[in-house]
């Protein structure tokens, strides 16, 4: 019999014994999971030396100061979203319930297709370049090592590792959501020792031990400190002072980096979604901009931005003089200065780790994806079904696994993908939906809005917070995509491909998927079953 | 065809019950079914202080009202997330005791049911809409004769009734729970309950059984697990009753109508039969509900709501 359970203090609520709800995520693996989606270790090294490479006079550390107030917005819009709607699916969920359901499918879709493009991409990036380079750098003339490289370096293997790791993303989380929390654990652990180790070196070091240790490392090559400047200017590098417009045009591919909200995608499965979704994402966002931060200023302190943009002038924008065997990332200019095999070692293969997590993290963001638009039955109702013994959207993962696999393939064998995809203008189009949906949240469904944590309802003014970070987190990304779309950068290649008539009618079929996706559904459920799914996204008054 | 739309577990949730009226409206069914667990799980004294102002401790925090329309805000909103509130001044002490409250409970959550049960036959009259109603294991037994005696809605507690031509049993009972709850037993004696219950069915591949409790290992009985201190673990394990599994497996009933487990919103086929808990998030204010479409003694479709 269920009895009243009466505190001591009568001023406290009386509770009677019942059924309770409680979900398995807790905000701390919530945060490591967005921590690992952020890869700010991989952030550091794709951004110090190839922006100023590209953008000549653009300062990545003025970019990610600019950067930051859109970055907030972007992770408080996420963070009231996730709080008021506390549930898997993401974009889809917010857009849907917001705005209109092919709205949700817009920025879900979107998110959806760009995570195969990195699925199939991601992998050879990973295993062709990130993990042999630290090998080769730490261990020089190592025979296992350079086997591996050329092991490696065979097509067919590579699509065997890739297949390997890329469907182990989906077994994983097949088995449940606690194995797959253990393992973004362990990437989040290896991928911020990276961080820290490097984060020492550069705060221990002065520039006058960098010139050294480059100088010593140079010779080798016939090269110094000045010689690389000095071969930089004869080879048609021209200095160029800090300049705002390539600093904001440079804004468009630290968006890339800065900006990730995994959590709300996984919202259903969050330990008290309605506070840990909008801490994970907030804090998660701030450490990462501040780790990239730090190591930008440090790293600038150490090795000038003259000699910065001089090397990566030659590395990236005239390879065939670049006179080091090892482009400059952050382990080789590390090894520089701390030679030591473990510590390169470590920063190395935290960056290959960080990447790795990807491809783990988006089988599982997918799954839910599909497994949201399932429910809603805009997705066939298969996709929705749950594993018998593991209870999870083993269906849609599977599906998830084998759509990658076939990225994989084609990029494996093909540069399909690196001609008619551009990773940064996907995924910065995937978010802008959430920002409106933001906006929009309190006046569009201010019943939902007015359930959220007293917090998401903050108002300035007249205007809540809801709005305002909503708009800016909207409207900045949306600006950020049109100057990518409009001043695109010939072979920048930290904007993950080219803007093409290609890549732009790869997202107008995104888009136009998204009506036909919906509007198909809508019409097979109303004549074979009766049910219209609109009915899934309608608001009930109460009166 | 014939349209249903289930609704459970909106545990004293006033917003809920007032948009699930509403889902009439919207969602046209012939039939609304609101079942199991309907009552509220807490009770928050509104305590008068001698300088006319009132305190309150409600969703964990510590409130003070200056006015009597701040009172009636907050009243409106406990009743919204499904519980219940007094008002009492801080010089009765006799009424912030066990067994007060215990009465007081009682006595609201009575006329919760009762408000919800006029209001219905306000707002469904002359409309031929049927209104299906019946406890669930969290509700304790005084709630019975309540439902039982309303005029237009029907009570389907343990009876087969008929659902749009379709024999329907209703069971609120559950195998046991870690919160030891008013309508619980064994598994076994779920299932001899069951089968007396299934006794009564003429066509049973037609039939729908509503049990509030889920079938065992099913999706919809997933549960995180809990320590013998309530508290919750990460590791999700099926909670739901293996006699309710094995009626379902052996009868293979048109459809399964359950609930109990909140955070199992789903729907999947035991054989022949679909299984649905539409979930609950009533305490957010949002109603979850099933629309199920039946045509000629087979589901034609069905849709999970969320409103």
């Amino acid at each position: 019999m269920a009895q009243p359970d009466v505190t001591k203090d009568a001023e406290k609520v009386f509770a009677r014994k019942a059924t309770g709800l409680i979900r398995g995520l807790s905000w701390k693996d919530l945060f490591v999971q967005n921590e690992n989606g952020l890869a700010p270790t991989a952030m550091v090294a794709a951004l110090y030396i190839v922006v100023p490479a590209f953008f000549p006079g653009a300062d990545i550390v003025t970019a990610y100061w600019i950067i930051l107030p859109i970055a907030l917005c972007y992770a408080i819009s996420y963070g009231i979203l996730g709080s008021c709607m506390p549930r898997s699916g993401g974009d889809y969920i917010f857009g849907s319930r917001v705005v209109h359901p092919v709205f949700g499918l817009m920025g879900s879709f979107m998110y959806f297709n760009a995570h195969f493009m990195l699925l199939g991409s991601l992998p050879i990036f990973a295993f062709r370049y990130l993990l042999p380079t630290p090998l080769l750098v730490a261990f020089p003339g190592n025979a296992a090592v350079q086997g591996f490289v050329s092991w490696i370096g065979v097509n067919e293997n590579l699509a065997m590792v890739a297949t390997l790791i890329l469907f182990s993303g989906a077994a994983i989380p097949i088995i449940g959501i606690r194995y797959w929390k253990i393992w973004n654990w362990i990437m989040f652990t290896l991928g911020m020792i990276g961080a820290v180790i490097f984060i020492g070196i550069l705060a221990f070091s002065t520039h006058e031990q960098f010139v050294t240790g480059f100088n010593n490392y140079a010779a080798q090559y016939g090269t110094s400190y000045q010689g690389i400047i000095d071969l930089a200017k004869a080879n048609g590098y021209v200095l160029t002072p800090f300049l705002l417009a390539p600093t904001l045009i440079a804004m468009q591919y630290t968006t890339l980096y800065i900006t990730t909200a995994w959590p709300v995608y996984i919202g259903g499965e969050a330990k008290e979604g309605r506070r840990s979704l909008a801490i994970a994402i907030i804090g998660s966002i701030v450490l990462a901009w501040v780790i990239t931060i730090l190591s930008q200023v440090l790293f600038y302190r150490v090795s000038p931005y003259d000699f910065s943009s001089a090397l990566g002038y030659l590395a990236y924008q005239a390879p065939t003089k670049y006179p080091l065997p090892y482009a400059p990332e952050m382990y080789v200019l590390g090894n520089m200065i701390f030679p030591n095999p473990l510590t390169t070692l470590l920063v190395g293969f935290s960056i290959f780790i960080q990447t790795v997590s990807w491809l783990f993290n988006m089988n599982v963001l997918n799954s839910r994806m599909i497994f949201a638009w399932a429910f809603d039955r805009v997705f066939p109702k298969w996709f929705a079904q749950l594993h018998p013994k593991f209870h999870t959207p083993a269906r849609a993962l599977i599906v998830v696994a084998c759509i990658g696999e076939l990225y994989l393939l084609l990029a494996v064998y093909s540069n399909i993908l690196t001609l008619m995809i551009n990773a940064s203008l996907l995924v910065n189009l995937a978010f802008i939906p959430a920002g409106f949906s933001c906006a929009l949240l309190p006046f569009r469904r201010k019943d939902i809005w007015e359930k959220g944590p007293a917090w998401t309802r903050t108002m300035i003014g007249p205007i809540p917070v809801a709005t305002i970070t909503g708009l800016v987190h909207g409207v900045g990304l949306s600006i950020l995509a049109l100057s990518l779309i409009l001043s695109p950068v010939e072979g920048a290649t930290v904007s993950g491909g080219p803007i093409s008539w290609l890549s732009i009618t790869f997202v107008l079929a995104i888009y136009s998927g998204c009506f036909i996706i919906y509007y198909g559904a809508r019409a097979y459920h109303l004549r074979k079953e009766g049910i219209d799914v609109a009915w899934a996204f309608k608001e009930l008054p109460p009166e | 065809m014939f349209r249903l739309f289930f609704v459970t577990d909106i545990h004293g949730s006033d917003v809920c019950f007032r948009k699930f009226l509403k889902a009439a409206e919207i969602y046209k069914p012939n039939a609304l079914l609101l079942c199991g667990d309907l009552t509220g799980k807490f009770i928050v004294p509104i305590i008068k202080q001698p300088d006319g102002t009132f305190k309150a401790r409600y969703a964990g925090s510590d409130l003070v009202l200056a006015k009597q329309d701040d009172v009636v805000a907050l009243q409106r909103k406990i009743a919204d997330t499904g519980s219940y509130s007094y008002e009492v001044d801080s010089s009765e002490k006799e009424k912030l005791t066990t067994e007060y409250s215990k009465n007081m409970f009682q006595e609201k959550i009575r006329e919760r049911t009762l408000s919800w049960l006029r209001l219905a036959q306000e707002r469904l009259s002359g409309k031929k809409i049927e209104f299906f109603i019946s406890p669930g294991n969290d509700d304790e037994p005084p709630i019975d004769e309540v439902l039982s005696n309303s005029e237009h809605a029907i009570y389907c507690e343990e009876k087969v009734v008929d659902v749009g031509g379709h024999e329907m049993v209703t069971l609120a009972w559950t195998n046991p729970t870690p919160w030891e709850t008013t309508r619980e037993c064994s598994d076994e004696e779920l299932g001899q309950r069951v089968q007396k219950l299934l006794s009564g069915v003429k066509h049973m591949e037609s039939c729908i059984f509503n049990f509030h409790c889920p079938p065992y290992d099913s999706g919809l009985d997933s549960a995180p697990e809990i320590s013998k201190d309530l508290k919750a673990g990460t590791e999700m394990i099926p909670v739901g009753s293996k006699s309710i599994r094995k009626a379902i497996e052996e009868h293979q009933p048109v459809l399964g109508l359950h609930g109990h487990i909140h955070e199992s919103r789903g729907a999947l086929s035991i054989g022949k039969t679909l299984c649905i808990n539409p979930g609950s998030e009533y305490g957010e204010g949002i109603l979850r509900g099933a629309v199920v479409n039946l045509e000629k003694g087979k589901v034609k479709g069905y849709l999970l709501t969320s409103g």
